[in-house]
C-alpha cells in the first residue's frame, strides 16, 4: 500500500507532501522522500542505459529502503513526483498508471489561475484526487 | 423569400471557428489575477470584468445575430431565452436554461450548470467577495443592452462561493423597441 | 470531432496599412541557420482519452482585445511600457501552465532544441491550429520563429476609422492601428517566454511585424551558450 506521495519541484523544494499511514511515521516518511530526491538527480544526470528509457518520465523504482519501496517520476518541467510503497510485490504497469493519473491532477492543480508557481499546492481538489487515486492503486487493471 | 428558421446553438457551435477551451479558460484566469494585484480592492475587480464583459457583449451581438438567423426579438422572454438555449452554447459551448420568471415577465434568473470560465479554479479565502464571472453578467447587460433592452443583472448563486450552479438575475428596466439595431444577414 | 489540426480555415486579413519594415535579406545575413525541425515525431494529445473542451474562437478574440484595451487604454493611457507589462505577465502565465498541460504525456526533451521545436511544433499548434513556418537562429543565443498568418494578427479587428484608404498614410491611423497591434503582440510573446522559462530556458521575447499582412516574428534570446 503506498504509504506517502510527495511532490519536489525544480529547486527541490517541496510543493506537496502527504503520508497514508495510521502510524507516525510522517518524519521518516519526509526524510525517505528527501534522500531519494538525490537518487533522482543521479538517475538523470548519469542515464546507465541509453535509449527509449533516457528520457522517460517515469523513473522506476529508486532504491528499497528497509520494508519501503520507493518510486520516482520527472516531468518535463523539472517537478519530481514521489512515491513511497510498503508493497512487495508491484506491478510496473500499476506504477505508471498511478504517476499519469497523478500528473493529471498535478496539471489541473497548477491550472488554478490562485496557484502560485514554486509555492506549496493547497488544493482541496488536488488532495482528494490524490487520496482517490492512492486507494485505488493496484485495484484495477484497467488504465 | 421565405424566412430562414433560426439555427439551433449546437448547429452554430459546430460550424464556427474553435479554439482550446484551456486558452480561454487560463487566459481568462491570468486577467483576473493580474486585475487582482493592480487594483488590489476586490469591488473593483468585480467592476472592471463587468465593464470588460459589457464591452465585449455589444460587439458579440453582431455576431450571434449573423449566426442565429434568429428574428426581431421584441420579447424579453423570448430573447432570454435564446440567449441561453443559442448564445451561450455558440460561444461557450455550453447551454443555459431560464428559470423564476416573475408574474410580470420583466425578472428571470439564468442558470448555468457547465462553465469553462471556471475549469481549475479554486478561490483562496483571501478574495471573499469576489465576483470571478463577473464578466459574464457584463456581456448579458451588453448584449441586451444592443437590443434595446436596458437591465440590471445581479448574481444570485455562484458556484466558486459554494453553491451548486451559477445563477443570474436579469431584471428589465426599460425597454426602448424602436432602436432595434438589426442587421440583414449578407 | 476536432479537426485537423494542420488544416486551416483562413478568414481575409484585416490590412491596416505597412507596418515596420522588417528586412528579410538583413535577417538571412543575421541567422544564417534555417533548423529543420520536422523530423522532430509530434506527439499529439490523447484525445479520445480526455474531452477535449472548445470554446468558440470569439471568445477568445473578444477577451484578449478587451484585455489589451483595458491595459493599455484604460489602466495605463499615458503609459504603454507599463501595459505592456502587464499584458507580457498576463500572458507569462498563461505559458507557464499551459506548457505544463501540453507536456505532460510525452518524454523529457533531452535538450534545449528539442524543447524550442516542440514550442514550434505541438505547442504552437494546441494554441494556433499552425506550426511556426520557419525557424533561424544566429548560434549565439538568439532564436526567430516566423509565423506567415499569425492567427490573432490576421483576425484583429481595428478601429473603423483606421480602415479609410486615404487615411491609411496619415501618420495617426497608421500609428494607432500598429500600436494596438503591438500590445497584442506582448501577448504571446509573454506566452512564449512563460512556457521556455517553465521548461528550463529563460529569455527575453520580442516580435516584430513584417510588411506582410500577418506575418509576426518572434524572437528570443537566452543567456545559456547554445
Amino acid at each position: 500500500m503506498i504509504v506517502c506521495v510527495a511532490v519536489v519541484g525544480h529547486q527541490n523544494n517541496p510543493l506537496y507532501i502527504q503520508s497514508f499511514t495510521e502510524a507516525d511515521d510522517a518524519l521518516k516518511l519526509h526524510h525517505i522522500v528527501h534522500c531519494s530526491l538525490d537518487v533522482v538527480d543521479e538517475r538523470v544526470n548519469n542515464p546507465k542505459k541509453s535509449g527509449p528509457m533516457l528520457n522517460e518520465t517515469f523513473l522506476g523504482l529508486l532504491y528499497p529502503i528497509e520494508n519501503y519501496k520507493v518510486y520516482g517520476y520527472l516531468t518535463n518541467t523539472k517537478v519530481k513526483f514521489i512515491l513511497v510503497s510498503t508493497d512487495l510485490d508491484v506491478k510496473d504497469a500499476d506504477v505508471r498508471n498511478f504517476f499519469r493519473r497523478f500528473h493529471a491532477a498535478y496539471v489541473d492543480a497548477v491550472s488554478n489561475p490562485f496557484h502560485v508557481p514554486g509555492k506549496k499546492i493547497t488544493s482541496r481538489t488536488f488532495a482528494e484526487r490524490v487520496s482517490t487515486i492512492v486507494r485505488s492503486f493496484g485495484l484495477s487493471s484497467a488504465g | 423569400m421565405a424566412p430562414v428558421a433560426p439555427r439551433s446553438g449546437d448547429a452554430i457551435f459546430a460550424n464556427v471557428e474553435r479554439v482550446n477551451a484551456e486558452l480561454f479558460t487560463l487566459t481568462y484566469g491570468a486577467i483576473v489575477r493580474q486585475l487582482l494585484t493592480d487594483l488590489e480592492e476586490v469591488e473593483e475587480v468585480n467592476k472592471q470584468l463587468d465593464q470588460m464583459g459589457y464591452n465585449i457583449g455589444i460587439r458579440l451581438v453582431d455576431e450571434f445575430l449573423a449566426k442565429s438567423n434568429v428574428s426581431r426579438c421584441v420579447d424579453f422572454r423570448e430573447t432570454t431565452d435564446v440567449i441561453a438555449k443559442v448564445g451561450f452554447k455558440m460561444f461557450l459551448g455550453v447551454t443555459a436554461s431560464v428559470t423564476n420568471w416573475d408574474a410580470d415577465g420583466t425578472c428571470c434568473s439564468i442558470v448555468l450548470e457547465d462553465n469553462p470560465l471556471v475549469d481549475f479554479v479554486e478561490l483562496p479565502d483571501t478574495c471573499q467577495g469576489l465576483y470571478y464571472c463577473n464578466i459574464l453578467s457584463g456581456v448579458i447587460r451588453g448584449a441586451l443592452d444592443m437590443v434595446s433592452m436596458k437591465t440590471e443583472v445581479t448574481w444570485i448563486r455562484d458556484v466558486l462561493r459554494g453553491d451548486d450552479v451559477f445563477e443570474l438575475q436579469v431584471k428589465l428596466l426599460k425597454q426602448v423597441p424602436e432602436e432595434y439595431p438589426y442587421k440583414d444577414d449578407e | 470531432m476536432r479537426e485537423e489540426i494542420n488544416s486551416s480555415k483562413w478568414h481575409r486579413p484585416v490590412i491596416v496599412g505597412c507596418m515596420k519594415e522588417s528586412s528579410l535579406s538583413n535577417r538571412k545575413l543575421r541567422y544564417p541557420t534555417t533548423l529543420g525541425y520536422w523530423a522532430l515525431p509530434t506527439f499529439e494529445r490523447d484525445r479520445d482519452r480526455e474531452m477535449v473542451r472548445e470554446v468558440s474562437e470569439s471568445c477568445i478574440d473578444s477577451l484578449l482585445t478587451e484585455m489589451v484595451a483595458c491595459y493599455s487604454n484604460r489602466f495605463y493611457a499615458n503609459k504603454p511600457e507599463l501595459a505592456a507589462r502587464r499584458i507580457e505577465a498576463i500572458g507569462y502565465q498563461v505559458g507557464h501552465q499551459l506548457s505544463e498541460r501540453y507536456t505532460m504525456e510525452r518524454p523529457r526533451f533531452s535538450d534545449h532544441l528539442e524543447a524550442i521545436k516542440f514550442i514550434c511544433k505541438d505547442f504552437w499548434s494546441e494554441l494556433f491550429k499552425k506550426q511556426i513556418d520557419n525557424l533561424k537562429t544566429n548560434h549565439r543565443g538568439t532564436f526567430v520563429l516566423q509565423d506567415n498568418k499569425f492567427r490573432w494578427l490576421a483576425r484583429m479587428s481595428v478601429d473603423p476609422s483606421a480602415d479609410n484608404v486615404e487615411d491609411n498614410s496619415s501618420p495617426t491611423a497608421e500609428n494607432k492601428a500598429a500600436q494596438a497591434m503591438s500590445m497584442h503582440l506582448y501577448f504571446p510573446c509573454g506566452i512564449i517566454r512563460g512556457a521556455l522559462s517553465n521548461l528550463g530556458i529563460p529569455c527575453t521575447v520580442s516580435a516584430d511585424i513584417s510588411s506582410l499582412p500577418a506575418c509576426v516574428y518572434l524572437s528570443f534570446l537566452y543567456s545559456n551558450e547554445f
